[in-house]
């Protein structure tokens, strides 16, 4: 029998103050609360009761996810209280759907939705109040015409990142499959929770505020301008063939390397930016972007929960913006020359100093040292999606991506994942801050600044 | 410079100690990306082989092949290691 567990709390991560503090800018300014999505492609329907089961028990052993959000009145920092046990009529829900076309594998238990899309934008667009979602993830399974299935995440970046949510994908699996494992951590254990001095982390953080420093008298700009301005969430996601996806990974190689080759992609999304404000007549708008970078303890399974990132902050000049090798070489640098100082700990020790401000003047104070503005985009490559994730309650994944959600400002994110061999593209953007006419500019110039040429059949995409 | 055989569990502790904390241990022939190398890890990697070895390895040297395991970074170490002398000597 497992032992008896008590309540507790969980302090919130540097990160995932900052990310709180966003949710409330996002939603008081009618852009409704910061849920992320993440979605499975499968060859057929997962066995519902084998999921069914396998989500219960998940929940029992992550009890964080029925968890509410306090605040530590000695420390200061927020924190998690997560309850001993959990209330079964609490456990976030899974529901089940199916496309009009759908063979009906899951008729009787599902709801009908008109598509993959359509049952996303519900998900990704919660409402433009003030109120958060009631549950921190909810679980969506579709049975789509063809007789293919998804399983889609949708998930508040209060409690996890995306890799995070690859884990719990990938825990999920194996609670499917009942294999004996050792679970994956949810949360870092207490003695790895930062605990350093407030003197320390002044001075671990010395290195960041020097680097910032340096940079911010750049005027950069967002597409969506510096004010906080509602708009339904949009995403593209386009998969990428296996032979598109080769040429891309050739091109990445041959101008960064075959292991660090993120400056490549990051290189592409920046001048994708670039060719949109020049459009608007914006000519040689320099740009500082923000780009997150893991901090979980590398070689472990975990953890699941919360967010684990620090940010690197990139500088591209006009001149750097002109060739796709000019940007390149030049973030590469600059990762260089951060990752030498340690920039990603010292911004982390800044993180962790104002984890004690409340999420309004955390954002006031945030976007008054930025002019008003959060980075001139949003960017993150994810990497391969979860490797080991290769089943789902016994369907086989044929494809897995991350639809960013994103605030204004910026108003826009370009983004990479991979699966399998294959390269999947997303962006993401808030109506209003740019125009179809440029969305369709602005992602057919990422994919063929990566290609080095117009990709002429994009069979896979997905549009929310 | 010690022989690629001690190179290799040099590398194997060095790495287990500052870059892959939760790999447990690691072994001259451990594969380091089942551990959890990635481009953070790998830079951060670089700069420790810089600090310890006074060598930065060229873009063209960061394929999978030399960093697959401690052992195989060794060899492009000693590899790299080698030139530089020379190319001193021949200064």
């Amino acid at each position: 029998m497992a032992p008896e567990r008590s309540s507790e709390t969980i302090p919130l991560l540097g990160c995932d103050c900052f990310l709180k503090a966003l949710d409330g800018m996002m939603r008081r300014s009618g852009q409704g609360a910061h849920v992320s999505q993440s979605v499975v492609e499968l060859d057929r329907p997962p066995d519902m009761d084998t999921l069914r089961a396998a989500w219960r028990s998940f929940v029992q052993a992550y009890p964080i996810l029925v968890a509410r959000l306090g605040r530590n009145w000695r420390t200061l920092v927020p924190q998690w209280r997560v309850p001993a046990t959990v209330d079964p009529a609490k456990i976030p829900p899974l529901t089940a759907w199916r496309e009009p076309d759908a063979p009906g594998a899951l008729q009787g238990e599902a709801e009908t939705v008109e598509s993959l899309a359509a049952l996303c934008r519900a998900r990704l667009n919660p409402g433009r109040g003030r109120r958060r979602p009631d549950h921190l993830v909810y679980l969506d399974v579709l049975e789509r015409a063809g007789g293919r299935g998804a399983v889609i995440v949708s998930w508040s970046h209060q409690v996890l990142d995306g890799k995070g949510v690859e884990l719990l994908l990938t825990e999920l699996s194996k609670r499917c499959e009942g294999d004996a494992h050792e679970p994956a951590p949810g949360v870092l254990p207490p003695a790895a929770r930062p605990d350093s001095s407030m003197r320390e982390k002044i001075d671990r953080s010395k290195a960041f505020v020097q680097h910032f420093q340096q940079i911010i008298g750049t005027r950069f700009a967002s597409l969506g301008g510096s004010k906080p301005t509602p708009g339904t969430m949009h995403c593209r996601v386009a998969t990428l063939g296996e032979a598109e996806s080769a040429v891309i990974s050739q091109r990445a190689t041959e101008r960064t390397s075959q292991l660090i080759n993120t400056p490549f992609f990051f290189a592409c999304a920046a001048r994708a930016h670039d060719r949109i404000f020049r459009h608007r007549g914006m000519n040689d708008i320099p740009q500082l972007i923000t780009m997150p970078v893991q901090t979980r303890p590398k070689g472990g399974s975990g953890p699941i929960f919360q967010n684990h990132v620090s940010i690197l902050f990139f500088r591209l000049l006009p001149k750097d913006l002109e060739t796709v090798e000019s940007a390149t070489r030049s973030l590469q640098q600059q990762f260089a020359q951060m990752m030498r100082g340690r920039l990603d700990v010292a911004f982390s020790a800044m993180q962790d100093i104002m984890r004690r401000i409340p999420p309004r003047p955390y954002m006031t104070f945030l976007r008054l040292q930025m002019r008003g503005e959060i980075t001139s985009f949003f960017h993150s490559h994810t990497g391969p999606f979860a490797p080991a994730l290769t089943q789902l309650a016994g369907a086989t994944v044929t494809n897995a991506y991350h639809l960013p959600v994103i605030s204004t400002p910026p108003g826009t994110g370009l983004f990479i994942n991979e699966h399998g061999s294959r390269i999947c593209a997303a962006m993401s953007w808030r109506a209003g801050t740019i125009s179809e006419e440029e969305c369709n500019m602005m992602f057919d110039h990422f994919l063929e600044d990566m290609h080095g040429g117009p990709i002429e059949t994009l069979t896979e995409t997905l549009e929310v | 410079m010690p022989d690629q055989d001690t190179l290799a569990q040099e590398l194997a502790t060095l790495i287990q100690d500052n870059v892959l904390q939760s790999a447990g241990e690691l072994q001259p022939d451990s594969d380091l990306f089942d551990a959890g190398l990635d481009s953070m890890a790998i830079m951060q990697l670089l700069l420790l082989v810089e600090d310890n070895y006074g060598v930065m390895p060229p873009e063209s040297d960061l394929t999978r092949d030399n960093f697959s395991t401690p052992r195989d970074l060794a060899r492009l170490l000693q590899q790299r290691i080698d030139e530089q002398e020379q190319a001193g000597n021949g200064a």
